[in-house]
């Protein structure tokens, strides 16, 4: 809840539950988290603001709203942008929790309806413009790759640093735009 | 999770999350050839969360109803569909496979 990370509460207690100690699942709960520090960058270069307001939005920054965030063209839409999507999903996640709580029983599992990949599909659409670029589409590919690789190698949160491997290869590529898809 | 091991997870994810938006952010703005990779350091994690969520069962690979979901959101997104349909062609096609098998 106050640190905005679901993953690495989930990686916490993954731990824990395997007899890891408390410092070992703090570790794992941190790498997790890792990427977060790396969307704040990220969102650092984009957002032009008073520096209160940049320490909120480094504290909530989270995958969709900042890719969403570094598509507008003009520092006032980032703004904009940002603090409604933040808004958004700080309502869903309460009134995530609220339903689940209520109608958790009665839906039951939610895979029966496919909802377990609704985030990733919402990731992958969001991520979509960088991926008809060269580079972004190589670094997608190389990440992808490592990632599935390590995961049953290394502990949670590593894989997913390990992505950033990706860029090796995506920063030699130039940013144009690669002709796909319809329209 | 007790209320110390909490609060200690909340700072450190708090302090990585400041240090990137007033410490590593600055030096890669001065730095304009940087800046592309503040452009694909989301492609690059959010690409392995992706995969985390579709193909991994804890550290255990898996191959199942998901995989045939983010297929089909593949095709969706290729084919530039808004975000809304991308998400229910994915879920829906994750639930028929279920329901068939």
């Amino acid at each position: 809840m106050i640190s905005f990370s679901a993953t690495s509460q989930l990686a916490f207690v993954a731990v824990r539950a395997a007899e890891g100690t408390v410092v070992a699942a703090l570790v794992s709960g941190w790498l997790v988290a890792s990427r977060f520090g790396v969307l704040s960058i990220t969102l650092s270069n984009r957002l032009r603001v008073r520096p209160w307001e940049r320490a909120a939005a480094a504290l909530t920054a989270v995958d969709p709203s900042v890719a969403l965030a570094i598509q507008q063209p003009s520092a006032d839409r980032v703004r904009a942008v940002y603090w409604r999507i933040t808004a958004f999903l700080v309502v869903s996640y309460l009134s995530g929790i609220t339903t689940g709580l209520v109608l958790g029983s009665v839906i039951g599992d939610i895979r029966v309806w496919g909802l377990d990949v609704v985030f990733p599909a919402a990731l992958l659409s969001i991520i979509s413009g960088m991926l008809r670029r060269r580079d972004g589409a190589a670094t997608a590919a190389v990440a992808a790759v490592v990632c599935v690789v390590l995961i049953p190698l290394t502990p949670g949160g590593v894989p997913i640093l390990g992505s950033l491997l990706g860029l090796l290869v995506g920063l030699r590529l130039r940013p144009t735009a690669i002709a796909t898809g319809p329209g | 999770m007790s209320l110390l091991a909490a609060l200690a997870l909340a700072a450190g994810i708090g302090v990585q999350r400041l240090a990137g938006m007033f410490l590593l952010g600055p030096v890669i703005r001065r730095r304009p050839a940087l800046s592309r990779v503040a452009d694909l350091i989301p492609v690059a994690v959010v690409t392995a969360v992706i995969m985390q969520l579709g193909f991994a069962s804890g550290r255990t690979l898996v191959l199942d109803a998901r995989a045939v979901g983010l297929a089909a959101a593949a095709v969706a997104v290729w084919r530039r569909t808004p975000l809304i349909v991308v998400v229910l062609v994915a879920a829906s096609s994750t639930a028929l496979v279920r329901l068939a098998s």
